[in-house]
């Protein structure tokens, strides 16, 4: 079983962009979404994310990353993040939080999962499934 | 005909079917989960003369040489980041639209018939 509570970091193809979770926390919440948004963003049928602190999260290479904000189901903006150079997808920026992390103050950005370095890929776990309701027909498989 | 298009409509396109599904694909390589943010890839190739591109904007380019050693271009949205499709000399008539773009009314003509890189995938990429 692979530790869950590993240090995250990971970052775009071209290598421009990375982060860093500067401190090992349990506040991670560990989502996976169906909705048209995050189909979108993926290019897939559904997003896979891991939500920290922003505080958390140390940056290099911030100044070639672009964001879109996202207008949300919910009616909160999200900023959709990605590499401006190759176009990879590193996080979306929640400003209101909408989610239960434990002692989150300030921004939650979710990571996406496949951003993530091979040798703490595996410390995602999808415990959260949204938009079931929008999933597409072709979005299961073993 | 299948429609798609990125979050801002800058990239949007239209597809002449029908779809050949030996170009339906779900790759889980290294780079297809980073192009992505997830597990996987999920493509369907099509002829790019069957494409008609009817947004206000192009796509941007990165260039990429895959594990296997090929060229792979990778094409998004510069505005939105919406990840659009790929591109390889190894099947250059072909571009590979990634399935999560298309419009609602279109999304489900999709279907997954061909999985590559299954040694690359995370342990977490079993949905169901």
């Amino acid at each position: 079983m692979p530790d869950i509570h590993v240090k995250l970091k990971g970052g775009c193809i071209c290598g421009e962009v990375r982060y860093e979770v500067d401190a090992v926390t349990e506040a991670r919440q560990h989502v996976l979404c169906h909705c048209a948004d995050c189909r979108r963003v993926t290019g897939t049928g559904h997003s896979q994310t891991v939500g920290v602190p922003e505080e958390l999260v140390s940056l290099s290479g911030a100044e070639s990353m672009k964001s879109f904000t996202l207008k949300a189901d919910s009616g909160n903006a999200v900023d959709s993040c990605f590499c401006s150079r190759c176009g990879a997808p590193l996080f979306r920026r929640y400003r209101e939080p909408r989610m239960d992390i434990v002692a989150a103050r300030g921004n939650i950005l979710a990571l996406h999962a496949g951003s993530l370095d091979e040798d703490c890929i595996d410390a995602y776990r999808p415990d959260m499934k949204l938009g079931l309701d929008v999933k597409p027909d072709w979005d299961n498989y073993i | 005909m299948l429609r798609g298009g990125c979050h801002c409509g800058n990239v949007e396109f239209s597809i002449r079917g029908p779809l050949d599904p030996r170009t339906l694909l779900t790759c889980h390589c290294r780079d297809c989960q980073r192009i992505t943010g997830t597990g996987h890839a999920r493509s369907l190739g099509v002829d790019r003369g069957s494409v008609e591109w009817t947004g206000t904007g192009e796509t941007t380019k990165y260039t990429l040489t895959s594990a296997a050693g090929n060229a792979v271009e990778t094409h998004f949205c510069g505005i939105c980041g919406t990840p659009i499709y790929k591109r390889t000399p190894i099947a250059e008539a072909l571009l590979f639209f990634h399935a999560g773009t298309l419009e609602d009314g279109s999304i489900n003509e999709f279907y997954s018939r061909v999985e590559i890189w299954l040694h690359a995938k995370p342990a977490w990429d079993n949905l169901c």
